[in-house]
């Protein structure tokens, strides 16, 4: 008994693999099947069981998941959003530091950029909001988004600016309000992060990285005095539109490629603006971030209200 | 363009379902039954398996039973799920009909 105790204990700790949807499922059943499919006596997982398990757990959370469980509305786009936004803010902001630092390496990049404390508070914020999202502490994760979001505003207008160079590139600081204020409606409208870790899968990962990638390299080429900003918007279109085409492909939420549109609405503003010199952009400094971030203060305002309505519903 | 040719577990799962609802271990042992003891299916692979032919809709839930204390789900074919195994099957057999007549042709095999 002890035996098939200890046997049943080592299937379920395989089983952690596999995604949460699928558990809850089939947890059960593929415990049974397992157990009837044991040897008399045998005390743990075999080898070749546990390796399948394994193969074939991983590789349902590393493939998107086209189950009808898996959900495909707004409410699943907001809860990986939720998980994936704050640790693709925190890549990013490292990759845009890397590509500065690296450009400027004969000139003291790094030491320049790592003495500044503006860098590491804004670092340890993101990082903080990264680390609570990934932890699963949706109400922690709110209240945290809402200072960041509030601190990066500042730092926007130049309140800092003391503590940090306003040469940091303008797009990678739009995209710090942006992320806090898409990440607050997807902490407010979906089930948060703990749902997110279901649903998130390596495709997710891909777009992000290569979305930092992007931008990360428009950061370099800003320090290029010879590129011209036309040049550069074009390579951003290109970029933009090799990612949209793989989104595609891997099959993300098309909500949550509406997100990732609703981030890029401020740059592309900003980098069109750099490019044609767009004199209707010459605002105060209110109404200029006020215009830029219009994109994702309305996507984050039509997502919540998309996911509460049907909640309402319900309960009527 | 013809739809993808189905991998050869999927085949012998939904091949498993066509005589009528099974339950997952009973899928597994006559899976080996019908593959001549060929393809001895692993757990992880039959679920994974059947949770991606009920995302398709070829196979749904008959039933759940529980028995010692274990649950038993039986799955069985859908309508969509009986029409897929038939082409597949009329495509495989096409495919070993012109192979045997090409090699009697061919003096393989009389």
């Amino acid at each position: 008994m002890t035996g098939a105790a200890g046997l049943e204990r080592g299937y379920r700790r395989l089983l952690a693999c596999y995604p949460a949807r699928f558990r809850g499922e089939h947890g059960e059943e593929l415990v049974a099947v397992l157990m009837a499919g044991a040897r008399e006596g045998q005390r743990r997982p075999g080898l070749a069981e546990s390796a399948s398990l394994l193969r074939s757990g991983l590789g349902m959370r590393l493939r998107p998941d086209t189950s009808p469980a898996a959900g495909q509305g707004w409410a699943d786009a907001l809860a990986v959003f939720s998980l994936a936004g704050p640790v693709f803010l925190l890549a990013t902001t490292l990759l845009v530091a890397l590509a500065g630092g690296v450009y400027s390496l004969g000139r003291g990049g790094f030491t320049v950029l790592f003495g500044i404390p503006g860098f590491w508070i804004t670092l340890g914020v993101q990082a903080v909001l990264a680390a609570l999202v990934l932890a699963g502490l949706r109400r922690a994760a709110l209240v945290m988004t809402a200072a960041a979001g509030v601190y990066f505003f500042n730092f926007y207008l130049g309140v800092y600016s003391s503590t940090f160079p306003q040469s940091s590139p303008e797009v990678w600081r739009l995209l710090a309000i942006s992320v806090c204020i898409v990440e607050l409606a997807a902490l407010l409208g979906s089930p948060g992060p703990r749902r997110g870790r279901d649903l998130v899968h390596w495709g997710h990962g891909v777009v992000l990285l290569l979305c930092a990638a992007a931008l990360a390299s428009y950061a370099a080429l800003l320090r290029q005095a010879a590129a011209e900003p036309a040049v550069t918007l074009l390579l951003m279109v290109i970029a933009a539109a090799l990612i949209t085409t793989l989104a595609r492909a891997v099959r993300l939420n098309r909500y949550f490629r509406l997100l990732l549109a609703a981030l890029a609405c401020p740059c592309a503003l900003f980098l069109a603006y750099r490019a044609f010199d767009w004199q209707w952009l010459y605002l105060t400094s209110y109404e200029r971030p006020a215009l830029l971030l219009a994109g994702p203060v309305l996507t984050a305002a039509v997502a919540v209200i998309s996911t509460v309505r049907p909640r309402r519903r319900q309960i009527i | 363009m013809t739809s993808r040719a189905m991998q050869e577990a999927t085949f012998l799962i939904l091949t498993a379902l066509a005589a009528g609802a099974q339950h997952g271990y009973g899928i597994i042992t006559d899976v080996q039954h019908i593959s001549a003891g060929r393809v001895k299916l692993r757990a992880g692979t039959l679920y994974t398996a059947l949770d991606r032919l009920r995302g398709e809709q070829l196979i749904e839930v008959d039933h759940e039973e529980v028995v010692d204390t274990r649950l038993r789900r039986y799955y069985r074919l859908t309508p969509a799920g009986a029409s897929r195994l038939a082409d597949e099957a009329a495509r495989l057999a096409a495919s070993a009909a012109t192979a045997l007549a090409r090699l009697r042709l061919a003096g393989g095999i009389g």
